[in-house]
């Protein structure tokens, strides 16, 4: 393959590298053809949704593969082949030479062995060093990947680190020998968004100061879009695009990276305006279908041709180290997926008559007082309060989108709204009618009114009854049609949501995560509701299927005149779906009104916060660095002053911790209230000015 | 793929013929097992445990010979009489195996010469000699002495090795023990599996309502069923068996209680597992009632679990029932129970093990069937989830 970066050592070379797992339940074709090259002291990104063979791929490279699986090709590591060395010699390998940082960071340490213990174990394995130099060694490690109190973090356990803390350490022990290649697997998906742009920043900062070839997988384009160089995308277990990172994103040579990147919300243009999602029709290959002579990605491509399906596509070098998987690369333009619509604006709702869904004082509680002798004695801690005073209104056929991170609160008024978890202190109100803390105590017509969908699509439904059985239900129950008339809205309800309706009748476990999803809205959808609370509906599914699900909701809003709660932490799609936006920290609103509104200038110095660490898939925009230490506070006790006065970038030394912040009503937007001490036009100022609320906000012209 | 069922619907809704979880369950059942057949444990255990169906359902028409029927070698009446005067050891038994009282060998001799009449001309012994008869004969003799009354058509075939005529050989009152065992299934089995259904069911009810509640009530049940598994279950057994009579309505009964605990606590721990799940919450917000949430949604989920659970409280069963035949507190003579049959080999086990071994091995290989068909739905339960 050909590559700018001739003039660095080559450290990777992974050749038509196929690896396919022969297990009872069938056979798994995971990685096809992959081809790819990470040199010395660059960047690869390897991009794909689930089921491309990303990870499968990074974890052959260090030769770690289960027994049922069976390797063709080529992986050569510093001039050896690893798919053909022994146990012994990868042992000598692994940790050294060739060092990997996971998905997940909490698994990935052991629970009952302090840090210190675990570093020591990497570089007692690896290297001659006597204890005193190991644990000098481990301080100056800690230091390099920026964790506070190198000295005495050793002696700490990994479950009394924040998860941006245990991915450090990670890291550093990733780092502890010098490896020459370090391959990351999605190190920042399981942590909040302003974790996750403090560990970016760190990986940016690696890659100048450290000597080695960094192999980093994402299904993220906006992480990869900032920190790659290069970038190599995948699909159906090949690889299919191989640029460097400014081209690929600008430039797309294949279908699909076209179709991604256009799936992908990104901030609106200057003049406000957002371009609608396309999306990809049909489904990932399945792993399960043999490798077919033909272009995989053939039947959902646009600018598919004969050739497509009878001949296999090789890669092929489309000049200035750009090479693609497509035939047809020329034909790869902006208008494949669909012309670029632009969302029409938002029209401004008419917030004068009842709200359908009006939410005040919300308060609600986890645990209760703790007792200085567990049962008897004085009342030593309070309840943690999870949430308190929220406030806001859903009017009619919109969209209020909440955003905060784990620990804001977010999930607790979801639930609240929808009565699973019963609000302790609090009104709230459908049309008017009040609204009983627990489901159970609710009408039947409102039962009907609010539905909710959630995050996982698999544990939504049960897996051991067909698909019809929620939306049968929800039809029995609610909407008095006789059975013959259920059947046909069922039908209707499965193709409202794009999927055949021969699924009625198969398991949940026959269908794939989007797949479940629409399913899972089906249901929802068969009730008629006023009010879906969406909690994180889109979160768990690739970006593809998020832009179809995305897609769905808004045709079921226009069609129906159904109001969302959309939840989410991924601004981007929060910004994509709505109307109004609430941002909420430790269970206090920081932030409400319409959307726009929100996310410019003047903002809470939290919703800035998260602005500026979201990624953007755009490689050239200049990430802002406003970035937060420490994780959302578990609040107890009635404190004075602001909530979010311990993480606050712009705190007023004094006024921010003596009283609660006053609630700012924008003079431009009457709708729009920031709970902040700082007034409202000079935090406009200081965010257009100096520090821009995210330079990520708007496209650089 | 639906099933049409008329078995009755739990769900109360307006509705078309949709399959009830009786049905689903099945479904599910045969499913895990044509999984399980398919790990090695699966493939030894689910023979054996289809032997011993066959041997319930098909065994007492199967047998080679009646199993109460006393084999003996042929003899003539004076034959007979000429054994009994000579040999010491000559044993001659009555048809119900009773031995009467007992006299001296004159006495002997004079009770022949009376019967020999009643022997007719081919030798064979006309069972005219009732056991009354016998019993009032003996009685008119001085005790302690001991008489053997001549007794069907000639020696007994007692305690004879296995031979092609006998595959397992004889007992000690020339009964075939292979015909013994195949007809001593039915009763062991049927109570055993009647037991262990009656508190797989009671367990199943009391442990999953017990765990979709929650809270205090659940505290309060698990404590009880704690205690109700602090007391050996064998004990139990012979206390109620010993008060209230050993009959079969008892043993399933005991076996029944004795169940209940360790299932209910099987089937909490998936209800806990399962309830927080989502679907489970959409159930609730379409404002399902609680029971038909713990049956109709979470049962099917919680059905291979109570499989495995299912199997390893028969096994129990099973040697609970063969423990209390051994007892003598559970089938009595002249039953073939396993148990029974056991016990009663204990005399000449040393002398004839053959006796001894065939009940054990049939006990044996049934529990061993049941517990690796349990260990191959485990490990299929564990195959990653084929969409077949």
């Amino acid at each position: 393959m050909a590559s700018a970066n001739t003039s660095k050592e080559l450290l990777v070379k992974v050749d038509h590298l196929s690896v396919t797992f022969h297990t009872p339940r069938g056979t798994f074709h995971a990685v096809r053809d992959a081809s790819l090259e990470v040199h010395r002291g660059e960047l690869v990104g390897v991009v794909g949704e689930s089921g491309c063979g990303k990870s499968t791929m990074a974890f052959s490279i260090m030769g770690y593969l289960p027994g049922t699986a069976s390797v063709e090709g080529s992986i050569s590591f510093e001039g050896q082949d690893i798919t053909q060395m022994s146990d012994t010699q990868l042992r000598k390998l692994r940790g050294n030479r060739i060092a990997m940082v996971y998905q997940d960071p909490a698994t990935s340490l052991n629970p009952t062995m302090k840090i210190d213990a675990q570093m020591a174990e990497v570089l007692n394995e690896h290297t001659d060093l006597d204890s005193s130099a190991v644990r000098g060694r481990s301080v100056e490690l800690f230091e390099s990947v920026g964790l506070a109190d190198p000295e005495t973090i050793g002696q700490r356990y990994p479950h009394q680190l924040s998860g941006g803390m245990q991915q450090r350490v990670i890291i550093a022990l990733a780092l502890a020998c010098e490896p020459d290649l370090l391959i990351m697997d999605e190190p920042t998906t399981g942590l909040d968004v302003t974790t996750e742009a403090t560990i970016l920043d760190l990986v940016a900062d690696l890659k100048d100061r450290v000597n080695a070839g960094i192999l980093y997988v994402s299904h993220n384009l906006g992480v990869i879009a900032r920190v790659a160089d290069r970038v190599v995308v995948m699909y159906g277990g090949q690889t299919i695009e191989e640029a460097p990172v400014g081209e690929l994103f600008k430039q797309p040579r294949h279908p699909y990276t076209a179709g991604l990147l256009s799936c992908v919300p990104k901030p609106p243009e200057e003049d406000g305006k957002i371009v609608q999602l396309s999306s990809i029709p049909g489904s990932v290959f399945p792993s399960k279908s043999p490798t077919a002579d033909a272009c995989l990605f053939a039947d959902r491509c646009p600018i598919a041709q004969e050739t497509c399906s009878s001949q296999a596509p090789l890669l092929l070098d489309t000049g200035g180290g750009h090479v693609s998987r497509c035939i047809f690369h020329g034909n790869v333009e902006p208008g494949i997926w669909g012309e670029d619509k632009l969302l029409e604006a938002r029209e401004e709702i008419a917030h004068k008559e009842t709200p359908l869904l009006a939410a005040k004082g919300l308060r609600r509680f986890y645990g209760s007082w703790q007792r200085k002798y567990l049962f008897f004695g004085p009342k030593i801690k309070p309840p943690v309060r999870a949430v308190t005073g929220v406030d806001f209104e859903v009017a009619k056929s919109s969209t209020l989108g909440i955003v905060g991170e784990s620990g804001s609160g977010k999930t607790t008024v979801a639930r609240s709204v929808v009565g699973l978890v019963p609000r302790d202190e609090g009104v709230l109100e459908l049309s008017g009618a009040d609204l009983a803390p627990d489901v159970d105590d609710r009408s039947s017509n409102q039962q009907a009114s609010v539905r909710m969908v959630f995050q996982n699509p698999t544990a939504s439904l049960n897996p051991k009854l067909p698909n019809r059985h929620s939306i049968m239900r929800s039809l029995q129950k609610f909407s008095g049609l006789t059975p013959a008339e259920s059947e046909e809205r069922a039908v209707q309800l499965m193709e409202a949501v794009g999927l055949n309706p021969e699924f009625l009748d198969k398991r949940p476990g026959e269908l794939s995560g989007g797949e479940q999803q629409r399913v899972a809205l089906a249901g929802a959808f068969a009730a008629s509701p006023d009010l879906i609370v969406a909690d994180e509906a889109v979160s768990a599914l690739d970006v593809s299927v998020q832009a179809q699900v995305l897609e769905l909701l808004k045709s079921h809003q226009r069609e129906t005149d159904a109001s969302y709660v959309f939840i989410s932490h991924d601004l981007g799609v929060v910004r994509y779906l709505s109307d109004d936006i609430l941002v909420l920290y430790a269970g206090h609103v920081a932030e409400s009104g319409p959307a726009e509104a929100v996310l410019n200038a003047p903002s809470h110095p939290y919703t800035e916060a998260l602005l500026s660490a979201a990624p953007v898939p755009d490689p050239d925009a200049v990430p802002t660095l406003i970035r937060l230490e420490g994780a959302v506070p578990t609040l107890r006790e009635e404190f004075t002053g602001c909530f979010f006065a311990g993480r606050c970038p712009r705190k007023l030394v004094g006024k921010c911790d003596e009283s609660p912040p006053p609630a700012q009503v924008d003079a431009k937007s009457p709708e729009h209230v920031v709970h902040c001490h700082i007034p409202l036009d000079e935090l406009g100022k200081l965010q257009q000015a100096g520090e821009p609320v995210g330079a990520a906000l708007t496209r650089p012209s | 793929m639906t099933t049409q069922s008329s078995v009755t619907q739990i769900d109360r809704g307006v509705g078309s013929a949709r399959p009830s979880v009786i049905a689903t369950g099945l479904a599910n059942t045969k499913a895990l097992l044509h999984l399980a057949v398919r790990t090695p444990a699966g493939r030894i255990g689910l023979p054996l445990v289809l032997l011993h169906l066959v041997l319930i359902v098909f065994g007492p028409l199967l047998t080679p010979y009646s199993p109460t029927e006393f084999h003996s070698i042929p003899m003539s009446g004076e034959e007979a009489v000429a054994k009994a005067t000579s040999d010491v050891d000559f044993r001659i038994y009555t048809e119900s195996g009773r031995l009467p009282q007992s006299t001296n060998k004159q006495a002997l001799v004079q009770f022949y010469q009376a019967h020999l009449g009643a022997v007719d001309q081919t030798g064979a012994y006309n069972a005219d000699v009732s056991e009354a008869r016998l019993n009032k004969l003996a009685q008119e003799w001085e005790e302690d002495q001991r008489v053997y009354i001549a007794g069907a058509t000639g020696k007994l075939r007692t305690l004879e090795a296995p031979s092609v005529r006998f595959w397992f050989g004889t007992d000690n009152f020339g009964r075939d023990i292979l015909s013994r065992v195949m007809t001593g299934a039915t009763s062991l089995i049927s109570v055993a599996a009647a037991g262990a259904l009656l508190g797989i069911t009671f367990g199943t009810v009391l442990g999953m309502s017990s765990g979709f509640k929650g809270g205090r009530t659940d505290e309060v049940v698990m404590r009880v069923m704690d205690g109700m598994m602090s007391f050996p279950s064998l004990l139990i057994a012979l206390l109620v068996l010993t008060s209230l009579g050993p009959n079969p309505v008892n043993v399933v009964g005991t076996l029944g209680v004795v169940s209940v605990a360790p299932v209910s606590r099987v089937m909490r721990s998936v209800t806990l597992a399962v309830k927080n799940l989502e679907f489970v919450e959409s159930a609730r917000l379409r404002g399902e009632p609680t029971l038909y949430i713990t049956f109709r949604e979470i049962l099917p989920n919680a059905l291979p679990v109570l499989a495995v659970e299912a199997s390893v409280r028969f096994s129990y069963a099973i040697l609970l029932v063969a423990s209390l035949g051994f007892l003598g507190l559970g089938a009595q003579p002249p039953s073939s129970d396993w148990g029974l049959m056991i016990s009663e080999s204990r005399r000449f086990i040393v002398a004839a093990p053959w006796v001894a071994v065939a009940p054990a091995v049939a006990v044996a290989t049934l529990v061993i069937g049941v517990n690796l068909l349990a260990d191959g739905i485990r490990q299929a339960r564990d195959l990653p989830m084929g969409n077949d």
